[in-house]
């Protein structure tokens, strides 16, 4: 197998052509449409918008900051202009159950003009009412039955007053009724008198007040049927005097709204109604007046009338009949903002509602057109998820406050019709939340029937890069930011394939792409060019970079003050400077790592040090499991396992997970078992299978340099670098530093296929293939191997024999 | 009769109203703005507890006879002395309250004594008295201003403040002439003989009722409290 030669500097890093950007600056490009790299989201997005089927609402998913939002918001807003605008809705009082207000469905722009015309129809009948009521006419009127009424209570009264002035008695007023009183001589007779008196004189008196007694009653019987027929007879002088007050104005209004049949069914019961409401025309304000605390203790708007409080129209939904459909987008997806609401007012320490405290939610807004949420707010806000998904299955939207969900509150509240839903609901998301969703609800798929995938990465070519300066154009217009030249747009599409960690890819992830942008038009501002350059976007990149390399240092730093021991230079037995990569927030680093393996005669099990210290996750254990395999199928043969190995990472103290440092592992066990040195001015990466086949792994540019900056820092001697899984090398996006390096000779960078390859470049002895035997060539570390694994398996025998002899 | 002709409003230093129960009239708040011309004359209230009502509450056959339900039941004297005290203290209060409002000076003082005889020695201290009924009615009062005079200086007297105070509230004036023996020729107005004066009292609908004392005098004897003779107060001219 032949020894991989380091990797030609070209190789390392994917230049973005010049050539390929048929511009001088981004100032000559128009705007980019869509968003960059998603023709396949596109497509969907776009069919799932144009189908009008039940159930066909769309989830958009992809990476935060991959345009999803803006995106639709476009498409949106495109397809909603050329459509028909959304009916306007209100609720008005129904009249027969106030608890349950009625909701009117009118055409869009209508719903403002109906309030308006019920306010000023409401202003003029009670106009209407109050003059036809303080008419001298009505007065008139009134006054003669009422006159009617007291003046025959006057005349049975004064009959009774005539028949006890005759008998001598005088009826006086009590507070609670009247008392009789004897007259002598025209003085009231008091007791005394009355003691002196005659008995017989005295019990004429007695049966005088007791006759004028019965007379006064009987006189008196007749009052409530009297009085009763007097008020009817008000009551209908009174409703015929409304009636013909409002009735002009009712027709006017009934005939303005004839064509709207919502309006003009719910005129029709307005009109009944007010036949017998007309009360509250007349007194606007209650008859009490002069009690103010009682003007809005029934809940309506002070200085608002009564009338206007019954017969008012609560606008829920106003649209402008020439804007298209209705586009929302709901930042806040709680449950209120969502279906809607009902307020209350405070008035005495009691909470008051009717219809026109109902608010309307982001559903009702975009009733006949578009809504738009995130679906991770909407998930995280309670009973807002299953009340959408009620929505969407009952095609209604029914308002029912939280604390009647929760069973809280058991006082009557309001029961506001359901109102008709016809809404595309577009979800936006990321593919972990979506799959969630479809694995865990299973009304989901139901419900979002089209997906839009937004990708994280597009194909790196010279159209990709063309699209991506568009973009870039943009943004820089819309944002009023110089324009970037050719050169830096470049550099911008290489760190978007550095991004994505891959060289034939570009990273769909533009907002990072747009503060790299952002940040050299600083720069370039500072220089005091009207022109972003290359370098502008190589400072922005490399200042953002070390803004956030606290952390990174601070670990380089105990590398390099030996706190943290890493060796790179010199060679060992059983040693290797393994790489990995730690993520904090959006900078990822290397980091070199000491690995060290130890041999002895055993039963043939390695022992992953990190796993049993339960340090090590699943997929490292696998790592190592491999290893054995590999170790056993390889050089064992027919002999049994007889060592053991253990392996560690040292100064390790944190998790460690993944495989990308297997093939490491198998070449420091590799060492240990030969006893053949490892030079330490080399780090490896990557993953091996069990054929010893080595594999790619993630994170390779960051690996690349952590041991770099190392190496450099201790001063590149020509003989340090890296060997990387060859299948990586499609990958390799690496700083200039590093490029530089390696074309000086003095840093390289091995592309592995095999772990023979990565053996001999370690070890500077040859691998070596076994012949058709199975026989090793001498002088090779594979052949070492053997011996070593076949020594111990012997002295294992010995042993074994040596036990049985001592028991025998 | 011109304007020129109208007879000057008498403005007295001092206005007596009775009072049978807590309520002040309606009007009193203009009628004093009426009299007043020259400052506003000193409310001088005279709290009536009737004592002819007392005495026939004494008796032992007394029973209270109540309108509204045809019911009768014991009278009780204590029952309805304890009553006349808080009205008495409720008018007084608010007779307290329209003082401060309006900054007249005011006394109040409980008389128990017959109600007629109450009246007619208030006629004695000031030429113009303020007889509330027992009951004044709760009903709206859509009528305005009755005026039943004579010819005489009182009745003059009379129709100029009846007058005055219609025009200052923008209230209809209903004027009746008293037939008596100084009346001649055609009358422009109703008139009414003083023994139909009681019943034309009792009539509903009127906000205040102005009267000559003259026309008081002459009342038959039946009407032994003015304060149940009409619905209406009663202002009494002298």
């Amino acid at each position: 197998m032949t020894t991989p030669a380091a990797l030609a500097p070209e190789t390392l890093y994917q230049a973005c052509p010049l050539e390929h950007l048929s511009f001088e600056t981004t100032a000559e490009l128009s705007d980019g449409h869509g968003p960059f790299g998603q023709a396949r989201a596109i497509e969907a997005l776009e069919f799932g918008v144009e189908i009008k089927q039940p159930g066909h609402n769309l989830f958009v998913m992809g990476p935060p900051g991959s345009g999803r939002r803006s995106f639709v918001a476009d498409v949106l807003a495109r397809v909603a202009q050329s459509e028909p605008a959304a009916a306007d809705w209100c609720y008005v009082n129904d009249f027969d159950d106030a608890e349950k207000p009625r909701a009117l469905r009118l055409p869009a722009g209508a719903g403002r003009r109906l309030a308006t015309d019920v306010r000023q129809f409401i202003d003029d009948v009670q106009a209407a009412v109050s003059a036809a009521f303080g008419s001298e006419k009505y007065r008139a009127q009134r006054q003669a039955i009422e006159h009617e009424f007291q003046e025959q209570q006057a005349e049975a009264f004064e009959r009774v007053q005539a028949a006890a002035r005759e008998r001598g008695i005088r009826i006086m007023q009590t507070p609670g009724g009247m008392v009789f009183a004897p007259i002598v001589d025209g003085e009231v007779l008091g007791p005394e008198e009355f003691q002196k008196l005659p008995a017989e004189r005295q019990r004429a008196i007695e049966q005088a007040v007791e006759q004028v007694g019965k007379l006064l009653q009987e006189s008196m019987k007749d009052v409530p049927d009297r009085l009763r027929a007097s008020r009817e007879r008000v009551r209908e002088l009174d409703r015929q005097v409304a009636t013909f007050a409002i009735e002009r104005l009712v027709s006017e209004l009934t005939k303005r709204w004839r064509l709207v049949s919502d309006a003009a069914a719910w005129l029709d019961d307005l009109h009944a109604d007010l036949a017998s409401h007309y009360e509250i025309l007349r007194h606007p304000h209650g008859e009490h007046q002069e009690m103010p605390f009682q003007l809005e203790a029934d809940g309506g708007e002070p200085g608002e009338s009564r009338a206007h409080r019954r017969y008012g129209v609560n606008v829920l939904v106003s649209n402008d009949p020439h804007l298209g459909a209705p586009v929302i987008d709901e930042q806040r997806p709680n449950y209120a903002r969502l279906l809607g609401k009902i307020e209350h007012r405070a008035r005495f320490g009691a909470l008051l509602t009717d219809f026109s405290l109902i608010r309307a939610g982001a559903l009702h807004h975009a009733n006949g057109g578009y809504l738009v949420m995130k679906a991770e707010r909407l998930l995280s806000e309670p009973f807002a998820w299953s009340a959408l998904k009620e929505c969407l299955q009952t095609g209604s939207v029914r308002i029912v406050p939280l604390d009647q969900i929760y069973g809280l509150v058991s006082t009557v509240s309001l029961e506001p019709a359901p109102i008709p839903l016809e809404v595309k609901v577009v979800l936006i998301g990321t593919p972990r939340l979506y799959y969630l969703l479809s694995e865990l609800d299973p009304e989901f798929d139901d419900f979002f029937k089209v997906v839009a995938e937004f990708d994280d990465r597009t194909e790196r070519s010279a159209a990709a890069a063309m699209e991506f300066a568009g973009v870039l154009a943009r943004v820089t217009r819309e944002n009023e930011l110089p324009p970037l030249d050719r050169a830096a747009v470049a550099r911008v599409v290489e760190e978007a394939s550095r991004m994505v960690e891959d060289r034939e890819r570009l990273s769909t992830e533009i907002r990072r792409a747009i503060d790299i942008v952002r940040e050299a038009c600083h720069w370039a501002r500072k220089r005091k060019d009207d022109t972003v350059r290359r370098e502008d976007v190589e400072r922005a990149i490399e200042l953002k970079a070390r803004r956030k390399a606290r952390l990174r240092e601070r670990v380089h730093e105990a590398i390099l003050r030996d706190t943290m021991v890493i060796a790179t230079s010199g060679t060992r037995v059983g040693q290797i400077n393994g790489l990995s990569v730690m993520t904090i927030g959006d900078q990822p680093f290397g980091r070199p790592s000491r690995i060290t393996a130890r041999v002895s005669l055993g039963g043939g099990e390695i022992v992953d040090i990190e796993r049993e210290s339960e340090l090590g996750g699943s997929l490292h254990s696998k790592g190592v499991m491999i290893l054995a395999g590999y170790i056993n199928a390889r050089f064992a043969g027919e002999l049994p396992a007889a060592f053991a190995a253990t392996l560690a990472f040292e100064q390790s103290y944190g998790g460690i997970d993944g495989d990308s440092a297997s093939s490491t592992e198998l070449y420091c066990l590799l060492s240990a078992l030969a006893e053949v040195p490892i030079r330490q001015s080399l780090a490896v990466t990557g993953s091996v299978n069990q054929f010893g086949e080595v594999q790619a792994i993630g994170g390779v540019n960051h690996k690349i340099e952590g041991f770099f900056d190392i190496c450099a820092e201790r001063g590149l001697s020509g003989e340090q670098g890296v060997l990387i899984p060859r299948a990586n090398v499609k990958h390799l996006m690496l700083r200039p530093r590093v490029i530089e390096a390696c074309a000086a000779g003095r840093f390289h960078i091995y592309p592995v296929d095999h772990v023979d390859q990565g053996l001999e470049l370690l070890t500077g002895m040859a691998a070596g293939t076994a012949d058709s035997a199975g026989v090793f060539p001498a002088d090779t570390v594979n052949r070492r191997v053997a011996d070593r694994l076949r020594a111990f398996a012997e002295l294992r025998l010995k042993f074994a024999r040596l036990s049985e002899g001592s028991a025998s | 009769m011109s304007d020129t002709d109208q007879p000057p409003v008498p403005t007295p230093r001092r206005l007596v109203l009775t009072l049978c129960g807590h309520r002040l009239p309606r009007t009193l708040g203009a009628l004093l703005r009426t009299l007043g011309s020259d400052g506003a004359p000193e409310l001088h209230a005279m709290f009536i507890e009737d004592s002819d009502l007392l005495k026939a509450a004494s008796l032992p056959f007394a029973v209270e006879f109540c309108a509204a339900t045809s019911a009768r039941r014991p009278i009780d004297r204590a029952r309805i002395e304890a009553h006349l005290r808080r009205e008495a203290a409720e008018a007084e209060r608010g007779l307290a309250e329209l003082a401060r409002a309006s900054g007249i000076r005011w006394r109040f003082e409980v008389v128990r004594e017959r109600s007629r005889a109450v009246v007619t020695h208030a006629l004695t201290l000031t030429d113009a008295v303020v007889v509330t009924p027992r009951e004044e009615s709760t009903a709206p009062a859509t009528g305005g201003i009755t005026c039943i005079a004579g010819d005489d200086a009182a009745g003059t007297r009379a129709r100029a403040v009846a007058g005055a105070l219609a025009t200052a509230e923008h209230l209809p004036l209903a004027q009746w002439r008293l037939l008596d023996a100084t009346t001649a020729g055609p009358m422009a107005e109703p008139v009414v003989t003083a023994a139909a004066v009681p019943a034309l009292l009792r009539r509903p609908g009127a906000q205040l009722t102005v009267l000559p004392a003259t026309l008081v005098e002459r009342l038959d004897a039946s009407m032994h409290d003015l304060a149940e003779s009409s619905p209406a107060p009663l202002v009494i001219v002298r």
